[in-house]
């Protein structure tokens, strides 16, 4: 019996050692990883929050992994920062140079010469050139080799699944059309041409400063003007009666690579015939700014504040509003880094024009334009006949985003279109065959 | 005289006891307010049963595949946890797949419904509208290939907690036969007032 109880005894012990040791070797775990069943979206930062709406749901609104379903919708947002924010390289890591007691400037070398109380004078700066943007990487998929983050609508969207020749990337987030040459690459690369599910619409309208010199409106054919140096002061605005006419309109334009500057072109471009040349970078007083960012406004000194435009996302707009998005350095309990530029609402900016829906295409009619939340996907996708789900008898393209003929697809429930209005579009679904037109769908 | 006694005893006994076990057997049926059918799976996280009504106030519990929605009103049994804040919690209608040999947790299934505000706590309550998953959708998207068993479950969530995936749920218990459903298993709630469980 004695005998028993020290095996026993034994045993306990040697499995509670292994335990440990098995616990003690367990390697650290790492960001979350797609398995290979998993739909993986990349792509354009401004459709990042109704895509991570849609696959995990915000707050009291279920996604679509709520479910518990074996295999995920995973949305890598554009650039790492789920508040669509740029990653920087950190300037304090560059050498920089200096500027000394008297103003002049140092190298590095001569600052580090210096005396103690001399160096404590002395003031470091960087060079814009030499903040370059993070390449962070990623893994889309578990095991395999690690990418650069695919960033952007563009490039990070419709071209890296076109280029994806691996299979990693499922669905490319992006706000533009396809064209035929993408089609015709895709079909090389792939062997597959692509599908256009727009999902919602957003519109982008013009933002200013809550107490603003600008009027309730500004038509197509100034913001035209505006963009294009004719006009820069507020009294050349048609119709303007304000009592700041004399004052310098201050435009606010956006790197040329942002997704929401080149739906900028071609919004005034559509609503002002004619001008396909414009390039809207020529006002004397311009600006550049982030895109999608109310501190693009709100940081300017206060004479300026009051004369800014800048084309701006009403959904970007109105989910800054529902406070989805943190002010890093004030309100995260994680966070022990302060000082970072963030914006947490849209406190201090409003749109112009905010409430309406319909594109009108003409110079007179308030500057406005509808663009698309799309979701790209392989055509071999669509038609595989393999079921995603355990049990199911849908492929991930029909379960989440189209599915002729059959039930409707996740964004198309009132569970997904709840989502992307949490997001601040509208729920409009139309889809665009490989032939680039669109196809009927209800 | 005796024996004849003893079997007059014996048969009153026994109707006695066969009484007794009917009434026990019909208080305990309204009190768990349940068919007496079980199903083929058993799910821990089963709390308490959801009751179909429709919007004029009767109960559902059966119908076509087709019918959309299958049912207007679905009311759960089984309070909200206490120690949430009830401002703005709301109550999702999913449908799961059975399958043999499948434990509840791995069902595959989907959303039925959007996320619906509710108005007591103490009673979730969510509405099907028009553009939800007939049954005949969430049958053809995931066959019930288990004896034609489709498991409803009411989700709740409130903005501060999320949705409540990990906590128990009601759940309803559907059979498919060809293009009809039965309700198996399923709450008797009175739907007389099923409309007011709903925020407006």
């Amino acid at each position: 019996m004695l005998d028993r109880r020290k095996s026993v005894g034994v045993a306990f012990v040697a499995l509670a050692t292994a335990s440990t040791l098995a616990l003690s070797l367990t390697p650290a775990e790492a960001d979350f990883s797609p398995q290979p069943n998993d739909v993986v979206s990349t792509g354009s930062d401004i459709i990042q929050n109704s895509f991570n709406f849609l696959a995990d749901g915000y707050h009291e609104l279920p996604g679509y992994n709520t479910a518990g379903n074996r295999w995920r919708f995973v949305n890598f947002d554009s650039s790492g920062d789920a508040q669509g924010r740029s990653a920087f390289t950190d300037p304090r890591l560059l050498t920089g140079q200096w500027i000394d007691k008297t103003g002049e400037t140092i190298t590095d070398a001569e600052y580090q010469a210096l005396s103690d109380a001399d160096k404590a004078l002395a003031t470091k700066y960087i060079k814009q050139g030499d903040v370059k943007l993070l390449n962070p990487t990623i893994s889309l998929r578990a095991g395999q080799d690690l990418v650069v983050r695919p960033s952007g609508g563009g490039g990070g969207g419709r071209d890296a699944i076109i280029n994806d020749d691996q299979g990693w990337i499922d669905v490319g987030r992006s706000p533009d059309p396809l064209n035929e040459t993408n089609q015709n690459t895709a079909q090389t690369k792939l062997g597959s041409k692509l599908i256009r599910v727009q999902i919602a619409t957003d519109r982008q309208l013009i933002a200013t400063a809550e107490d603003t010199n600008a009027p309730a409106t500004i038509s197509a054919s100034d913001i035209l003007k505006i963009y294009s140096g004719t006009i820069t002061t507020w009294s050349q605005v048609t119709g303007y009666s304000g009592s700041a006419g004399a004052e310098k309109i201050i435009p606010l334009i956006l790197p040329t690579d942002a997704g929401m500057w080149n739906t900028f072109l071609a919004n005034v471009k559509r609503q002002n015939p004619g001008n396909d040349g414009f390039t809207g970078r020529s006002n004397p007083n311009q600006i550049q700014v982030q895109q999608n960012d109310p501190t693009a406004i709100t940081s300017l000194p206060a004479a300026d504040r009051k004369n800014a435009i800048v084309p701006f996302p009403r959904g970007r707009y109105r989910t800054l509003n529902t406070g989805y998005y943190t002010a890093t350095g004030t309100t995260n309990a994680y966070n022990t880094e302060t000082g970072h530029r963030t914006a947490a609402s849209a406190a201090g900016i409003k749109l112009l024009d905010g409430v309406t829906n319909t594109d009108v295409n003409q110079p007179t009619a308030p500057y406005g334009g509808n663009f698309a939340y799309n979701a790209i996907v392989r055509e071999k996708d669509l038609n595989s006949t393999t079921p995603w789900q355990p049990g199911s008898t849908l492929n991930w393209v029909k379960a989440l985003f189209y599915n002729p003929g059959g039930p409707k697809p996740f964004v198309r429930t009132p569970a997904g279109e709840q989502l992307l209005a949490a997001a601040g579009v509208t729920p409009d679904y139309h889809v665009f065959g490989t032939n680039n037109a669109e196809i009927e769908t209800d | 005289m005796t024996s004849t006694l003893t079997r007059s005893r014996r048969t009153i006994v026994i109707a006695v006891v066969g009484g007794v076990a009917i009434v026990a057997a019909l208080v305990f049926w309204r009190v768990n307010g349940e068919a007496a059918t079980t199903v083929p799976y058993d799910d821990a996280q089963s709390a308490g049963l959801l009751t179909l009504c429709s919007a004029d106030g009767k109960a559902v519990t059966e119908g076509k595949v087709d019918d959309s929605p299958f049912a207007d009103i679905v009311l759960g049994e089984t309070a909200l946890p206490s120690d949430l804040d009830p401002t703005g919690a709301v109550a999702t209608l999913y449908a799961y797949q059975p399958r043999e040999g499948v434990a509840a947790s791995e069902f595959s299934g989907n959303a039925l419904t959007a996320a619906v505000g509710f108005a007591d706590p103490d009673q979730p309550a969510a509405r099907v509208d028009d553009g939800a998953w007939t049954i005949g959708d969430f049958v053809t998207a995931f066959p019930a290939d288990d004896d034609g068993y489709v498991q409803l479950r009411l989700v709740l969530g409130t903005p501060e907690a999320g949705t409540l995936s990990g906590q128990p749920y009601d759940t309803a218990d559907l059979r498919v036969d060809g293009d009809s459903w039965e309700l198996v298993r399923g709450g008797t709630a009175s739907c007389a007032d099923a409309e007011s469980a709903l925020l407006p």
